[in-house]
């Protein structure tokens, strides 16, 4: 199989997509639960940890660039080792796969198909992705250049028109309660987004330029800023208890719009910009499950390892969260420990035993 | 009842679809074959409205210890 080969530019677009993400429909209320008003402030310092931590991961993916992750793995590793924390970085994929997933079928059966069966609209969903997938990483992240303009031009005009009911106030008292809230609100907003981006180091081979890491990065930043001034703007508008008591308060700012009584009910856009950036994230975890199952399991052609993990994926969104304070419970105390062992001691401990190895075969 | 026909005849169709593309490699009929079927013991088992244990109970059980860290 022919490896895919996008351009920088284009990498640095799905990035964006990607950390946009899901992050647009959670990260709001969750961040404004930890830190109240402070939200802004640890969206802030949660962008810079995360920018940090790209720097980590371009460490790692410089030690040989044309290796995707877990083929890394196995050279640093050895076999054995290499392909048991493959699976590892696999089973992380994969149920970040089925929590996308199930944030994006857990929105749409509360605001919009009240009344659909959850199955349905995860099946409906889960076969694009599938589709998607097939069709290989070129054709994605070239479907991801065409909606990008649109995604951005979107989400200028809903700040734009929101902007009018902002109150400055709603910002103050800073710091109230110290840097505790700012911690907390910090370590949720690195988990989110920015963590998860370890998946493009899966992707780091198909980028044909040195410039593979700045793309990261610039992806990155452009990514944290505008969920930054999501953040703002959901507590400027809405105000803090605004956005605490509400489970998607971007959606909730969309309806609020109503610009001279002729632009209004735009919710929909805001709707639509959700699901373009959930769709990209979620067939890019899924591209990275499926090629790093064949590349652990000595599959040639990845394709056919799509419907099989389809299914689980399938079954899995359905199971992983009973409810909906199971959630919110899970996203703000395990997954943060989690995914903070998957994407930051793992990566660095591979990078202590490669530089450890390439020192024993100089000597 | 419909849920389980609907299972078996997407079962039916995704083999039918791949056919071609497994008939090259042996391995990965089998790896096709074994994924396959996990998926649809778990969604026949979903279906049948089993309570499927979540892997983030595991997950939860493993880090307890080190919640206090990020409170």
């Amino acid at each position: 199989m022919e490896p895919p080969k996008i351009s920088s530019t284009q990498f640095t677009i799905i990035v964006i997509l990607f950390t946009i993400g899901s992050s647009i429909l959670i990260i709001p209320s969750g961040l404004a639960e930890a830190s109240e008003q402070d939200a802004w402030i640890s969206g802030i310092v949660g962008l810079a940890g995360g920018l940090l931590v790209i720097i980590l991961f371009n460490v790692l993916g410089k030690q040989d660039l044309s290796l995707t992750l877990l083929e890394n793995c196995e050279v640093i590793l050895g076999k054995v080792l290499g392909k048991g924390l493959s699976f590892v970085f696999l089973s992380f994929f994969l149920l970040l796969a089925s929590t996308v997933v199930w944030d994006l079928v857990n929105f749409l059966t509360t605001h919009i198909l009240i009344n659909s069966p959850i199955e349905v609209i995860s099946i409906l969903f889960i076969s694009l992705v599938i589709f998607a997938t097939r069709l290989g990483l070129e054709t994605v992240v070239r479907c991801g250049e065409i909606f990008f303009p649109w995604v951005i031009g979107l989400f200028c005009l809903w700040i734009l028109f929101a902007l009018p009911d902002a109150k400055f106030t709603n910002l103050l008292p800073i710091m109230e309660d110290g840097l505790r809230p700012i911690w907390k609100g910090a370590t949720l907003s690195m988990s989110i987004p920015y963590l998860q981006l370890l998946v493009f180091l899966m992707i780091y081979p198909a980028v044909h330029t040195k410039k593979t890491g700045k793309s990261l990065f610039i992806g990155t930043l452009i990514g944290g800023l505008f969920l930054i001034t999501i953040i703002i703007a959901c507590l400027l508008v809405l105000g803090v208890n605004g956005t605490i008591i509400q489970s998607h308060p971007s959606y909730i700012l969309g309806k609020k719009i109503s610009f001279g009584n002729f632009i209004q009910r735009i919710e929909v856009i805001v709707a639509i910009i959700w699901m373009l950036t959930i769709f990209f994230k979620l067939v890019v975890l899924f591209y990275a499950t499926t090629i790093g199952f064949a590349q652990v399991l000595g599959v040639r052609d990845y394709r056919i390892l799509t419907f099989p993990l389809g299914i689980i994926l399938l079954v899995l969104s359905l199971i992983i969260f009973p409810n909906d304070t199971y959630a919110n419970e899970f996203a703000t105390t395990s997954w943060l420990p989690y995914s903070f062992t998957i994407c930051i001691i793992l990566p660095l401990l591979l990078i202590l035993i490669a530089k450890i190895r390439k020192k024993a075969h100089k000597a | 009842m419909w849920p389980i026909i609907g299972i078996c005849i997407s079962l039916v169709a995704i083999v039918l679809f791949e056919r071609p593309r497994l008939k090259k490699h042996k391995k990965d009929t089998w790896i096709f074959s074994i994924l396959l079927f996990i998926g649809f013991g778990l969604s026949i088992a979903q279906s049948l409205d089993y309570h499927l244990p979540t892997p983030f109970d595991f997950i939860t059980f493993l880090y307890k210890p080190v919640q206090f860290l990020f409170q």
